[in-house]
């Protein structure tokens, strides 16, 4: 067991995850020469990663698709055997998956699931309730904490088949959940659910980090569950970090621009509105203007000078198109 | 408690699942069948020493290897290569402080209790419609060495299968391998004939293997064809087996998971 500052829950350094793959030319040709001579290739899923979350952190680990972001979560996890490097989570070194380590976290991967799909969801409450060995009252506190959180009383009898997806979704937090895990890996837990789901989801993992003080890393495709959940983030790409801070940070650093959106009295042509700025949309009476950073408010009082505006905003740029720009700039 | 657990939930699971079990029940049912009737026509015309067997000796191994085929005939190795290891499922139990290796016996150990309960309904009918022909042994201490026999025969069948399975971590065609094991399940586990029939040389051979341990001897224990000697050094070979399948499974699961991606190989 290894000892970490005070405070200091997860601790990554110099992570590494190659994997190896076969690769084979198409047809029967390339069939034929694999089996006699095959060729590999190591993929760097993750590729020298370094970084430590706090107790009680929410981080949001970002990334598009292969960036390493489910890798580094299973490595934390002890799902994977890392290439090198060293990973502590609670002072523990997760590959080894010792009991007392899994006995305080826990990974939900939206695209898989542990619930026992012919039994109802209360059935793999009380498996997980001897698994995790909890004590009959600590069970029935965290089950009706969660319960009531996620409002699914109805539902714990009914078979898990015939749950709908979103309420599948909530169960397999319960189930993640009952052991009370000082540490939480959500990878895409609102995968598939509908905004109203989203939602709810989102709530449920903000109030669960407030009353419980849990360290939290979640990744996701949804920008949105980074905004409203995380105030740090992590972008990986190609298995390298590009970016850990705030994620008021990561728009002063990476935002170059301010986007300034218009509502117009009357119809101005698009080339007038181009003079100002980059004109990105135009549905009259909806204009969206981009500028550089340091002349937004210039360039705001020059169309309301110019202009015939009902209303105006200076605006950040979404979150996405900025994460997007990082990826691009790193990969250009 | 735990393991307790996951019994009784697997267990209403099997039970939920009567037509599938009911079904691979047939398959240990037709087999033993086909080959006892096969010899009820055939043993007017055995040689001498066949002929030891008689028709009341064929039918008991039969019979007793339904019963055999249902417990012993541990089915696990498709789920852990499929839904485990192919799927990525096995990150679940990955997760969890339990033991892979017992939370997987508790999982198959209803399967196979209900499909013997099958095998004791088909078993009692030939009792009750052909009474005396099916011949057991009735002394106390052959008995006590059979059910000893049986369960470690039941432990042997249990490791190789989990063993089998694992080994989908290292391959892509599980298939194949699982097919050749069948095939030599099936002639070396004496499903096919009694082993007693084969040559001496090949017999000899044939007794140094696992596979005869899992469910030939059982079958031939609990038809007192054994003397006490040959049923504690069958519990030996048996003791000697696991030990070395238990080091083969250490091995499997130690590299093999090594491997495991948890989306699939």
């Amino acid at each position: 067991m290894l000892y970490l500052p005070i405070d200091m829950v997860i601790s990554v350094s110099h992570l590494k995850k190659y994997y190896r793959i076969h690769k084979k030319e198409p047809g029967v040709i390339g069939s034929i020469t694999s089996l006699i001579s095959r060729t590999y290739e190591n993929v760097r899923a993750v590729d020298d990663i370094s970084f430590s979350i706090d107790e009680g952190e929410l981080v949001g680990f970002i990334g598009p698709n292969g960036a390493g972001k489910t890798t580094t979560l299973k490595c934390l996890s002890g799902l994977l055997y890392p290439t090198s490097g060293k990973v502590s989570v609670l002072g523990y070194t997760p590959f080894e998956r010792k009991h007392e380590y899994l006995k305080k976290i826990s990974l939900v991967m939206g695209q898989k699931n542990q619930l026992w799909w012919d039994l109802p969801a209360i059935e793999t409450f009380l498996l997980n309730k001897e698994i995790y060995e909890i004590a009959d009252d600590q069970y029935k506190k965290t089950l009706n904490e969660l319960v009531d959180l996620l409002e699914v009383e109805s539902l714990l009898k009914v078979q898990v088949r015939k749950l709908s997806l979103g309420e599948r979704m909530k169960m397999e937090l319960i189930a993640a959940l009952i052991h009370a895990p000082q540490v939480l890996f959500l990878d895409e837990p609102t995968i598939g659910l509908d905004v109203v789901m989203q939602k709810k989801m989102r709530d449920f993992i903000k109030e669960y980090n407030t009353r419980h003080a849990s360290t939290i890393l979640l990744t996701s495709h949804y920008m949105e569950d980074v905004r409203q959940l995380a105030r740090r983030v992590i972008i990986i790409d190609h298995g390298k970090l590009l970016y850990d801070g705030k994620l008021d940070n990561l728009v002063k650093r990476y935002a170059k621009h301010k986007v300034l959106s218009i509502v117009l009295e009357t119809y101005v042509s698009p080339d007038k509105l181009s003079e100002v700025g980059e004109l990105v949309e135009y549905d009259f009476p909806h204009a969206v203007i981009r500028v550089d950073r340091g002349a937004s408010n210039m360039a705001a009082s020059q169309i309301l000078q110019k202009f015939p505006v009902d209303d105006l905003n200076i605006e950040e740029p979404d979150i996405e198109d900025i994460i997007r720009d990082v990826f691009t700039k790193k990969n250009a | 408690m735990k393991y307790v657990k996951i019994f009784l939930l697997h267990f209403q699971e099997a039970t939920d699942e009567r037509s599938r079990m009911f079904v691979w029940f047939l398959i240990s049912l037709i087999n033993p069948l086909v080959y006892l009737l096969f010899w009820r026509g055939a043993h007017t015309s055995l040689p001498e020493t066949t002929n030891q067997w008689q028709l009341s000796g064929f039918a008991s191994y039969y019979v007793l290897l339904i019963l055999a085929g249902s417990f012993l005939r541990v089915h696990i190795e498709e789920y852990i290569a499929y839904y485990d290891i192919e799927l990525g499922y096995l990150a679940n139990s990955l997760l969890k402080p339990v033991s892979y290796f017992w939370y997987q016996f508790f999982h198959e150990l209803p399967y196979r209790l209900l499909e013997t309960s099958f095998g004791i309904l088909v078993f009692l009918l030939f009792v009750i419609n052909l009474p005396g022909l099916i011949q057991l042994t009735g002394k106390l201490e052959y008995i006590l060495l059979s059910i000893f026999i049986l369960f470690a025969g039941y432990f042997l069948s249990y490791l190789l299968k989990i063993s089998l399975g694992l080994s989908a971590l290292f391959t892509t065609d599980f298939r194949g391998l699982s097919e050749l094991l069948e095939v030599t399940l099936l002639l070396f586990g004496g499903f096919v004939l009694p082993l007693d029939l084969f040559p001496d040389t090949l017999k000899q051979f044939l007794f140094v293997l696992p596979f005869p341990y899992m469910f030939y001897f059982p079958v031939v224990a609990f038809l007192g064809r054994l003397t006490i000697e040959e049923l504690l050094k069958t519990i030996v070979i048996q003791l000697t087996w696991i030990v070395g399948f238990m080091i083969l499974y250490r091995i499997i699961w130690n590299k093999g998971i090594r491997l495991f991606t948890g989306v699939g190989r």
